[in-house]
C-alpha cells in the first residue's frame, strides 16, 4: 500500500470522522425513534429525542412484530437469496472466466448478451415472467423464486469477474497448462483463489439485493409462507413508524451479519502478488 | 468446423430463446397464450352451463387487496373470521402492496379459473376496463337484495355502473368535508360557518391572527383538485357536474370567476403551501394551521394518532344560500372475477358482507364504513355519513377524480391546478392549458 | 491467446448456465416488451396494433420530454457522485487507521431496504425535516416544501442517494486499490509525485478496471432510477421530477397504458445499450 505519514493519516482520519458522522446520524436517529410511541412520533420530527429512553415500548412493538408474522417467511426468504446468490455468482464466476481465458469466440457478443440482463427495466419482466410462471407451475413456489432470483443475481456478477479475470496475466494460465492442468482446474486451482474480494462483494451485494428486493416477490407469490420477508416488511405500512424502524432493524441483520463475516476478504489481495 | 460449431450454437441459442418465448408468453406466441385463455373461460361458462346457473360454492375464496397494509395481523384474522362466519365461507386475505404488483397478478389472471374470487380494483376507467372485457361479474341483484337493504346508499352506484349494470360492490365509500381543529376556533371565538361570507370572515380572524387557515394537500401529486371541486361546488353545483361531464369548457367565465376567487383567497393568505398529508396533520394537530379539506378515515387518523386534539367537521357552505352544500365522495370498489373457480363463494361472501355485524368488525378494523347501519366512533367521521344522507341539505357527489369524464384532461387539469397552488402560474395559464387538452381530446366545438 | 486454432466445445459449457438464464428470463422479456410496445392494451382486453403510433406519441408529449431530460440530468450527476465520491471515500479509508470501522459506517446504510431508507430520505426532506431545522437556524419561521419545488426536487434526491449509494462502488475501489501492482505508485512516489498527482496520473490508470465497472453500473442504475423518485417525490409535482424508468411506470401500471410504458422502456434500453456498447467498446481497446 501507499505509505501514509502519521501526520497525513491523521488529518485523514479527522475527515473521515468528519463524514461518518453524517453518515450515522441518520442511524441514530432511527435508533432514538425505537423508544418513541405511535403519537410521539407522528407530533414531533425525526430528530428530536424521545421523551425517555423506554426500553418497554421496544418490547411491546417487538411483540406486536412477531404477531403480525414478520418472521414467518424469514427462513424461506434466507434459502432464496443464499441459493440465488451463491448459485448466481457460481455461473457468474464460470462466465466471467468462459469470457476471458478460453478459446470462446465471439466473447464481446456473449458478454453483452449476459451484461444486458442488467439494462432492461426491472418492470418489464413482470408481465412475461408471471405468465409463464403461471404456466409452468413456478408462480407462488419457493423453487420460481430461487431460480428467478438466480438470474437476477448473474449479470451483475458476471461484469465484475470478468473485469477481475481480465487483469489476471494470461501467463498463469499458461503456466498452469503447461503443468498439465486442464481449464477447469486451471479456474479452482488458481483463479478461484485469487478471486475472493470480488467475490465475497459479489455475494454480499447479491445477497442483499434480493433480500432487499419487493416487487417480484410480491409479485410471483401470494402465499405468506412462501413470499419473502420484504413483503411482510412492505405490509406493515408506515402507520407506525417507530415499529417499522425496528422491524427493518431485524430484517437488516442478515445483510449485516453476512457483512462481517465477509468483511476480511472483501480487501484480502491476489494471491499472485505475493507469490 | 469452426462454422458448423457456431451454427450449432446458434440452433442451440435459438431453441433456448424460442422455448423462452414460448413458456413466458413471448412475441411469437402470444396470440396462442390468449386463446388459451379463452379456452379456459369457455370451460368455466360450460360447467356453468351444465349446472343451469347455480354457482357452485368450493367454500373458500381469496380476497386479493392493495388496501389492508398497515393492519394488524390480529385485525386481519378478525375480519377473515368475521366474513367466515357470516357466510360459511373460507375468507383468507391476500395483500399487495405495490401497484404493479397488484395489477400484473390480477390482470394475467383474471382470464384463468385461478383467478381471485374478490379483489379491490379502482373505480373509473380501470373499473370500465374490466367490464367491458367481462371479466367481471354483473352484480346488481346482489345489490338490490344485500347491499342497499343493509344501509348501503344506493346513489353510489352510478359510478360502479356502465350499460346499466353494476359491476362491483363497494369494498369503502370515503366522504370528504373540512375538518378544523375546535380548540383554535374557540381560541379566537369563531363558530362553524354558514354562509360563504362568514366562512371568508373565519379564515381572515385567523389570518389576522397568523394562523393559516387552509391547508393545501399535495400528496401523491394527486390532489390539487380537493379545493377546486369544493369551490366550484359553492358556487354552483350544477357547473361542477356540467364541467364533469365536459358539458362546460373549462375557459368558461363562471369557472373563471371560480378560480378568481381562489387566487384572490390565494393572496389573502388563506391557504398553506402544499404539503403531505402527514404534515398537514402534524401542523393542524399544533395549530399551526386551522382547516383541511380531508376523507373520513384521514380525520380519523387525525383524530387518534395525532395527539388527540378536538376536531370538527362542516361542509363549505354555498355561496349563494338557497343553493345545497356540496360533500364529496369516493368509492373503493370490489370485483368478483367471472371464471374464477370461487366465483360462487365469493357471490356468498359479498351477500353477507354487508350485514350489520361484520361492518362492525370492518370498521374497527380499517376505519372504513360503508352501511348507515354502522357508526363511526369518530365524531367527524361519523358526522360525514350524517351529511351524505342528509339529501334535503346536502348534495352527494363524486369527487372529481372519478368523477371527470375524460382521463386525459383530467390528468392535465390535476398537474395543473397543483401548479397554480404551488403559484407557479397564474389562473388564465392554467385553464388554458387543460383547454387546450380538453380540445385535443374532444374536437374544438364540443360544449357549444 | 496464443492457441486461439483449436475451437474447445467445452469451453462454451462455462457460459452456457449464465446465457441460458438471462435469455430465458431476461432477453425474452425484453422481446416481448418490444411486441407489446407496438399496440394499444389495457391489460386485459385485446390487444390493438397501432405501429409506431407509441412513439410518435411520445416524441410530442411534453411531460416525456420532460422526463428524458431529467434523466440525463440523474446520469450526469450521478456520475459524479456515485464516483468520485466513493473513489474519494476509498483512497481516504485505505490509508487511515481505523479502516475496519470506516467501511462498517459508509456500507452500512446500502444494508438498509429501500423502505426504511426512502423513509428517513423523506422525512428528511419533507417539510418538518430539514428545511424546519435550518428555518429555526435561520430564525424563518415560514414554511417552505423542498421536495415541491421542481427541478431543485431532482438534485436533492440525486444527493440524499448519495448516503444509500455509495457503499457497494465504495467496497469495489478499496478491492481494486488493494490488488493494484504497487511498483509503479512506489517509483513515482521516489519521483516525488505525491498527494493529488499521485491519485490521477498513476492510481486512477492502474485501477482503471474497476473505474469500468463502477461507472458502468453506475450509468445503468441511473437511467433506471425509480425507488428514491417512488418514496419522495412520486414524479411530481406536475410530473416535473420523472425519470424514463418512472414514466414507464407510471405509464404500464398507473395509467394502464402498456403500450406507451412498453415504448419508453424501449427507448430507455436502446439508449443504455448504446452508451453501454461504446463505454465497453472503446474502455477495452487498450486493455
Amino acid at each position: 500500500m501507499i505509505k501514509t505519514s502519521k501526520k497525513t493519516e491523521n488529518c485523514i482520519n479527522m475527515i473521515l470522522i468528519t463524514f461518518g458522522i453524517v453518515w450515522i446520524t441518520p442511524i441514530c436517529f432511527v435508533l432514538f425513534n425505537l423508544f418513541k410511541t405511535k403519537q410521539e412520533y407522528n407530533l414531533g420530527s425525526l430528530w428530536e429525542l424521545p421523551e425517555s429512553f423506554n426500553m418497554e415500548i421496544i418490547s411491546i412493538n417487538f411483540r406486536n412484530l412477531i404477531a403480525n408474522k414478520l418472521f414467518l417467511s424469514f427462513g424461506s426468504t434466507f434459502l432464496y437469496c443464499s441459493v440465488a446468490a451463491v448459485a448466481g455468482v457460481f455461473i457468474a464466476l464460470l462466465a466471467g472466466y468462459g469470457l476471458t481465458h478460453t478459446n470462446i469466440r465471439h466473447k464481446n457478443f456473449w458478454f453483452m448478451l449476459i451484461y444486458s440482463g442488467t439494462i432492461f427495466p426491472f418492470e418489464t419482466y413482470l408481465i412475461p415472467v408471471y405468465k409463464a410462471y403461471y404456466k409452468l407451475g413456478l408462480y407462488n413456489t419457493r423453487t420460481g423464486m430461487m431460480l428467478f432470483f438466480t438470474a437476477l443475481c448473474i449479470p451483475f456478477a458476471m461484469f465484475v469477474f470478468r473485469n477481475f479475470f481480465l487483469g489476471v496475466d494470461n501467463e498463469i494460465c499458461e503456466a498452469a497448462k503447461i503443468d498439465g492442468a486442464n481449464s477447469w482446474q486451471t479456474l479452482m486451482k488458481i483463479m478461484f483463489p485469487m478471486a475472493k474480494a470480488p467475490l465475497a462483494i459479489v455475494l454480499l451485494q447479491q445477497f442483499t439485493a434480493c433480500w432487499n428486493n419487493l416487487m417480484f416477490g410480491l409479485t410471483f407469490t401470494k402465499s405468506a409462507n412462501i413470499r419473502p420477508v420484504m413483503a411482510s416488511l412492505s405490509l406493515l405500512g408506515d402507520a407506525n413508524v417507530p415499529q417499522l424502524f425496528l422491524a427493518c432493524i431485524f430484517v437488516s441483520l442478515p445483510a449485516i451479519i453476512l457483512f462481517f463475516l465477509l468483511r476480511d476478504q472483501i480487501v484480502v489481495g491476489y494471491a499472485y502478488t505475493v507469490k | 468446423m469452426k462454422k458448423r460449431t457456431l451454427t450449432a450454437l446458434l440452433a442451440v441459442a435459438l431453441t433456448l430463446c424460442s422455448v423462452s418465448g414460448c413458456g413466458n408468453g413471448g412475441a411469437a406466441s402470444d396470440g396462442q397464450s390468449d386463446s388459451l385463455a379463452e379456452d379456459n373461460s369457455q370451460i368455466v361458462e360450460n360447467v356453468e352451463g351444465q349446472e343451469t346457473g347455480l354457482q357452485e360454492n368450493t367454500g373458500k375464496v381469496e380476497f386479493w387487496n392493495d388496501k389492508l397494509a398497515s393492519t394488524e395481523q390480529s385485525d386481519l384474522d378478525k375480519l377473515a373470521e368475521s366474513a367466515s362466519t357470516a357466510s360459511g365461507v373460507n375468507v383468507e386475505f391476500i395483500s399487495y402492496t405495490d401497484v404493479a404488483s397488484m395489477r400484473t397478478a390480477v390482470e394475467q389472471s383474471i382470464h384463468s379459473p385461478d383467478a381471485p374470487g374478490l379483489f379491490t380494483w379502482w373505480s373509473g376507467v380501470d373499473l370500465k376496463t374490466l367490464a367491458d372485457a367481462g371479466v367481471v361479474e354483473d352484480l346488481t341483484n346482489v345489490w338490490e337484495e344485500y347491499i342497499i337493504p343493509n344501509g348501503v346508499p344506493e346513489n353510489v352506484t352510478d359510478s360502479l355502473t356502465f350499460d346499466g349494470k353494476i359491476y362491483a360492490a363497494p369494498y369503502s365509500i370515503i366522504y370528504s368535508s373540512i375538518v378544523y381543529n375546535k380548540d383554535l376556533f374557540d381560541q379566537y371565538g369563531l363558530k362553524e360557518p354558514e354562509t360563504f361570507e362568514e366562512f371568508e370572515n373565519v379564515c381572515q380572524t385567523l389570518v389576522d391572527n397568523g394562523i393559516t387557515p387552509l391547508g393545501v394537500d399535495a400528496g401523491n401529486g394527486l390532489w390539487g383538485f380537493k379545493w377546486f371541486q369544493c369551490l366550484i361546488a359553492a358556487y354552483d353545483p350544477q357547473l361542477y357536474l356540467d364541467l364533469c361531464a365536459n358539458q362546460v369548457k373549462y375557459t368558461d367565465e363562471r369557472v373563471v370567476e371560480v378560480m378568481d376567487k381562489w387566487k384572490e383567497m390565494y393572496d389573502k393568505g388563506f391557504f398553506s403551501i402544499p404539503l403531505d398529508q402527514t404534515d398537514l396533520h402534524k401542523a393542524e394537530a399544533s395549530g399551526e394551521i386551522a382547516m383541511q379539506e380531508m376523507a373520513d378515515y384521514e380525520a380519523i387518523n387525525l383524530c387518534d394518532n395525532f395527539g388527540g386534539g378536538n376536531y370538527g367537521t362542516f361542509v363549505m357552505p354555498p355561496v349563494h344560500p338557497d343553493t345545497k352544500k356540496t360533500v364529496f365522495f369516493e368509492i373503493a370498489p370490489i370485483c368478483v372475477s367471472k371464471n374464477s373457480a370461487d366465483k360462487g363463494s365469493a357471490i356468498e361472501v359479498l351477500k353477507t358482507w354487508y350485514g350489520e355485524n361484520n361492518q362492525r368488525v370492518f370498521n374497527e378494523v380499517t376505519n372504513f364504513s360503508c352501511s348507515s347501519n354502522v357508526e363511526s366512533d369518530n365524531s367527524c367521521a361519523k358526522e360525514m355519513v350524517e351529511f351524505a344522507v342528509d339529501s334535503e341539505n346536502y348534495n352527494l357527489m363524486l369527487r372529481y377524480y372519478e368523477n371527470a369524464g375524460n382521463v386525459n384532461i383530467r390528468d392535465v387539469a390535476i398537474d395543473q391546478l397543483l401548479k397554480f397552488e404551488l403559484g407557479d402560474a397564474s389562473v388564465l395559464e392554467i385553464l388554458n392549458t387543460i383547454q387546450a387538452k380538453a380540445d385535443e381530446v374532444l374536437g374544438e366545438g364540443y360544449a357549444n | 491467446m496464443a492457441k486461439k486454432t483449436k475451437n474447445n466445445w467445452s469451453d462454451y459449457l462455462y457460459i452456457a448456465p449464465a446465457v441460458a438464464l438471462v435469455v430465458i428470463f431476461f432477453v425474452s422479456s425484453i422481446f416481448y416488451t418490444t411486441y407489446l410496445s407496438f399496440f394499444e392494451w389495457n391489460g386485459i382486453g385485446e390487444k390493438i396494433f397501432v405501429g409506431g403510433e407509441n412513439y410518435r406519441l411520445l416524441c410530442k408529449d411534453s411531460n416525456f420530454l420532460v422526463s428524458l431530460m431529467n434523466t440525463v440530468i440523474w446520469v450526469a450527476a450521478s456520475l459524479i457522485t456515485s464516483l468520485l465520491i466513493p473513489f474519494v471515500l476509498a483512497a481516504l479509508i485505505t490509508r487511515s487507521s481505523g479502516a475496519n470501522v470506516f467501511r462498517f459506517i459508509f456500507y452500512f446504510p446500502a444494508t438498509l431496504s429501500g423502505t426504511v431508507g426512502g423513509l428517513i430520505i423523506s422525512s428528511l426532506l419533507s417539510t418538518y425535516g430539514l428545511p424546519a431545522l435550518l428555518g429555526q437556524i435561520l430564525g424563518n419561521t415560514a414554511r417552505s416544501n423542498w421536495l415541491n419545488t421542481p427541478y431543485f426536487n431532482t438534485f436533492l434526491m440525486i444527493c440524499a442517494g448519495v448516503w444509500q449509494g455509495v457503499g457497494l462502488n465504495m467496497l469495489l475501489f478499496i478491492a481494486g486499490l488493494r490488488n493494484m501492482d504497487i511498483s509503479p505508485i512506489e517509483s513515482a512516489m521516489i519521483d516525488g509525485a505525491s498527494g493529488l498527482k499521485l491519485y490521477t496520473k498513476v492510481v486512477v490508470p492502474l485501477i482503471k478496471p474497476t473505474i469500468i465497472v463502477v461507472m458502468l453500473m453506475t450509468i445503468v442504475n441511473s437511467f433506471k432510477v425509480f425507488d428514491m423518485i417512488w418514496v419522495t417525490t412520486k414524479g411530481g409535482p406536475y410530473r416535473t421530477s420523472e425519470t424514463l424508468a418512472f414514466t414507464m411506470y407510471q405509464e404500464s401500471f398507473v395509467y394502464s397504458q402498456y403500450g406507451r410504458g412498453s415504448a419508453v422502456a424501449v427507448i430507455l434500453t436502446l439508449i443504455i445499450l448504446v452508451v453501454s456498447y461504446f463505454n465497453v467498446k472503446n474502455s477495452y481497446k487498450n486493455v
